[in-house]
């Protein structure tokens, strides 16, 4: 799928300006006149990124941030503003700006801030895919299973975690054994390594 | 006016001799001098040979009689007897008025006798000795040449008066200097024959200088005829005319007068009579000063003393007299006029005649001028104060306007920015499309069209800073208020956005217009705006509400409101908000709200403020509804 670029602006000439300008760069862009219109039609899976215009009536460019972050539909946003002040930018950038521009702002800096956000939204939709899919895999071991990793990444030796959980060696090392099978990997590094990137270690139920 | 004050000063002059009078009453017994004979007294008998009213005896009578009533010593009492000799010549009568004088004064002691005229002074030389035997005699005759001063007894002394050509001659010449003949003008009479001789005979001195015609012996219609025939620039001199070739008796006043009515030359005489007849004037026989003369020669003989008759002491001056109108008449320059020359009927002898009419009215006119111009400078001071006053309360609104457009500095730029950024994101894509092979026209119409709109836009933005910034008269008009309160609050969005406060706006769009000037009341507006958001500071964010709302008061006014949910206003502090430099924030000026003010008030609207009953504090102000202002 194409990256899309979302332009939020409720004025409606540099809305119309921009997408003028981003679609003759050759970008997929989408307009928004408010920033409610484009919560609304967000689709999850479009890659790309959000331009948005920081000083909006009703709701404005930091609370579409947040609105953003809060329905887990990431994505890098760009905030344009007509005249930038500090508390408003140091809000957005703590808040995870992928940029703050000038409305102003040569044509270069806006599209290599859209690039750098593009690129961003896809790395990011990469390592959530891949997350995903080792968070699909710690899914499918067992409580036991689970029980006998947790041990295991905390560098226990075999004797140690029969002792802990109450269970006989021979038990503990076929557990082993099937957690290396169902994470697909052969050593005790690369479990470690996977476990990092599902991030929290998930914690059985 | 003037004859007012005429009345007020005359009033003080009398009011003034009358305290002369009671003074002088008070230091002497008020008794006439003449009730009352005292030791060494004299009694003198005038005789006077013409008639009292020909002017020459009347003016030698009014002097003799005023030095004689001025002696102290010797007192005088004087007796008056007036012969016509001139009408009556026949010796009879010499024979009865020798008897009537005789007879007449027999009881008395005459201690002097004066003849006024030569007629009279021969009438006495013929019959002294049978009426007055061994009374000296003062004479006081006009004319030197009457008396053979010589041939008197040593008794006989007196005042001759001389004709004094040569001195009017060369007053005439000096006067007009370009003169080329003399024209001398006599009558018929022996004594006119008389004089006339006298003075051609003094003329043949200046005969390099003038020549002379003589006119006389004519009638008195002639002569008038002669002298109007005279060519300008010439010299007319009226020796004397007792009677003219018809043998009418005249008068050389009155033949002065008719000769100045048609003459084109200047007349002059030589008598002091030709005095106010139009005439210019001349070296004059003073009646007056012969009188006053003949009088003093008389106090001094009845003193004892002896005044020989031709002494210097006899003679009488002939001052230089002239007439300023017949100057002006015959346009003979006031620089030729000799010093020593008195000249009479100076027009603007105002001064010299009412010197202290005029000093009072010069005063009364100064006072009431220093009045009028002290208060015409307090009026044209007040004015100015006033204008100042006005000027620096547009200059304060104006400070006031440019300091707000700091606070807004973010606002305006962002209002700017928002055109500019559109302009050259249009601006970048049609560089883009006009790189291709076949670049989309419609494309770049579109965006030419949109450039041109949004440089409108920017335009607009700064006409209105411009406007703002602009010092500037209230020019009132009728006003859409809800339009006014869209602009602001634009103006103050990125401001709102920056300080998180939310500002509602309540204003009907059917409010009825008002009358106002758009740009002060958007001052008025704005400054309650970021007041509002300056007292909304320390209130949580998220709390943080501004309202604007508009209703119609009634009375013709629309009221309009801003209310914010901040701190409120300390009480103590209401009364005094709209005070200049009072404020109640760290760093406020305390001009914003009396600007305010003064801008309100010169709408016709009144501004006040007041805290809300739950938190905040809310500031209304009102404005008069346009005429025929509905929406």
């Amino acid at each position: 799928m194409n990256p899309t670029v979302f332009i939020v602006d409720d004025d409606t000439s540099f809305l119309s300006a921009a997408v003028r300008l981003l679609r003759a760069s050759g970008f997929a862009v989408r307009p928004f006149n408010s920033a409610r219109e484009f919560l609304a039609q967000l689709e999850p899976e479009t890659p790309g990124c959000a331009l948005v215009d920081l000083q909006m009536p009703e709701m404005n460019g930091l609370d579409l941030q947040a609105a953003l972050t809060r329905t887990r539909k990431a994505m890098p946003v760009v905030f344009l503003t007509g005249h930038g002040d500090i508390p408003s930018t140091v809000r957005a950038m703590r808040e995870g700006a992928e940029d703050f521009l000038e409305k102003r702002a040569p044509k270069e800096k806006l599209l290599q801030a859209v690039r750098r956000a593009i690129l961003r939204d896809a790395q990011e939709r990469a390592t959530r895919t891949r997350t995903r899919e080792v968070q699909a895999r710690f899914k499918k071991l067992s409580d036991r299973e689970r029980a006998v990793l947790e041990h295991v990444l905390r560098g226990r030796l075999n004797k140690q975690i029969a002792d802990d959980l109450g269970i006989c060696e021979r038990t503990v090392k076929l557990h082993r054994t099937s957690i290396t099978t169902k994470l697909g990997v052969q050593s005790v590094a690369e479990i470690a390594r996977l476990a990092q990137e599902a991030g929290t270690f998930p914690k059985g139920q | 006016m003037y004859a007012r004050c005429i009345e007020a000063l005359t009033w003080c002059a009398r009011f003034l001799s009358l305290i002369g009078i009671v003074v002088s009453g008070g230091l002497e017994p008020s008794v006439a001098q003449n009730d009352k004979p005292t030791d060494g007294k004299k009694n003198v008998l005038i005789l006077y040979g013409e008639r009292l009213d020909l002017p020459v005896i009347r003016m030698a009578e009014q002097s003799l009689r005023e030095t004689f009533a001025a002696s102290v010593a010797p007192q005088v009492e004087w007796f008056a007897e007036y012969f016509d000799f001139a009408r009556f010549p026949s010796a009879e009568h010499e024979a009865n008025l020798t008897r009537y004088l005789r007879e007449r004064y027999a009881g008395r002691k005459i201690d002097l006798i004066m003849p006024v005229s030569s007629l009279s002074l021969r009438f006495l030389l013929r019959h002294r000795e049978e009426i007055f035997p061994g009374v000296p005699v003062v004479y006081a005759v006009q004319s030197a040449a009457e008396v053979d001063a010589g041939a008197l007894p040593p008794d006989v002394t007196g005042v001759a008066a001389e004709m004094d050509v040569r001195g009017t001659v060369d007053l005439a010449l000096r006067l007009q200097p370009e003169a080329r003949e003399i024209v001398c003008v006599g009558g018929a009479s022996g004594a006119d024959q008389d004089g006339l001789a006298q003075v051609t005979k003094v003329l043949e001195g200046y005969a390099d200088r003038l020549r002379v015609r003589v006119v006389s012996r004519r009638t008195l219609a002639q002569t008038i005829q002669e002298v109007r025939a005279v060519p300008r620039g010439q010299i007319v001199l009226l020796i004397s005319m007792i009677r003219d070739a018809e043998g009418r008796a005249l008068s050389s006043r009155e033949v002065a007068r008719k000769l100045s009515a048609v003459s084109q030359s200047p007349i002059y005489g030589l008598w002091g009579t030709l005095i106010d007849t139009g005439a210019v004037g001349g070296a004059l026989i003073d009646a007056g000063a012969v009188g006053r003369k003949a009088a003093e020669v008389a106090l001094k003989v009845l003193g004892g003393a002896r005044v020989p008759a031709g002494s210097p002491e006899t003679k009488a001056r002939t001052p230089l007299v002239l007439d300023w109108r017949a100057l002006q008449h015959w346009k003979l320059p006031l620089s030729r006029v000799p010093a020593e020359a008195v000249v009479m009927f100076r027009q603007p002898t105002l001064w010299e005649e009412h010197r202290g009419l005029i000093i009072g009215i010069a005063t009364v006119l100064v006072v009431q001028t220093t009045l009028i111009a002290g208060l015409i400078g307090q009026r044209v001071r007040r004015r100015r104060l006033e204008r100042e006053a006005v000027e620096l309360r547009h200059e304060l609104t104006h400070a006031g306007r440019v300091t707000m457009l700091g606070q807004l500095a973010s606002s305006l730029a962002h209002e700017l920015n928002q055109p500019l950024g559109a302009i050259l994101r249009n601006a970048e894509a049609a560089e883009i499309f006009l790189q291709s092979d076949k670049p989309d026209l419609d494309e770049l119409r579109a965006i030419v069209a949109d450039i041109r709109k949004d440089d409108q836009r920017a335009g607009d933005v700064i006409d209105r800073l411009r406007a703002l910034l602009k010092r500037r008269q209230l020019d009132p008009r009728p006003l859409i208020l809800s339009q006014l309160v869209d602009e602001v609050v634009t103006l103050t969005r990125a401001d709102s956005f920056t300080r998180h406060v939310g500002i509602e706006f309540d204003v009907p769009r059917d409010l009825p217009l008002v009358r106002g000037d758009r740009i002060h009341l958007q001052q008025v507006l704005l400054n309650l705006l970021l007041n509002g958001m300056d007292a909304l500071a320390d209130v949580a964010d998220g709390e943080r509400s501004l309202t604007v709302r508009a209703r119609t008061a009634g009375g013709g006014f629309v009221e309009v409101a801003v209310s914010d949910n901040g701190h409120g206003i300390p009480a103590e502090k209401l009364g005094r908000l709209f005070e200049p430099f009072f404020s109640t924030k760290p760093k406020g000026m305390g001009l914003g709200l009396p600007i305010s003010r003064t801008i309100v008030e010169a709408h016709g609207g009144r501004i006040w403020a007041e805290n809300n009953a739950e938190r905040g504090a809310t500031f209304r102000f009102t404005l008069p509804v346009a005429e025929g202002g509905v929406a």
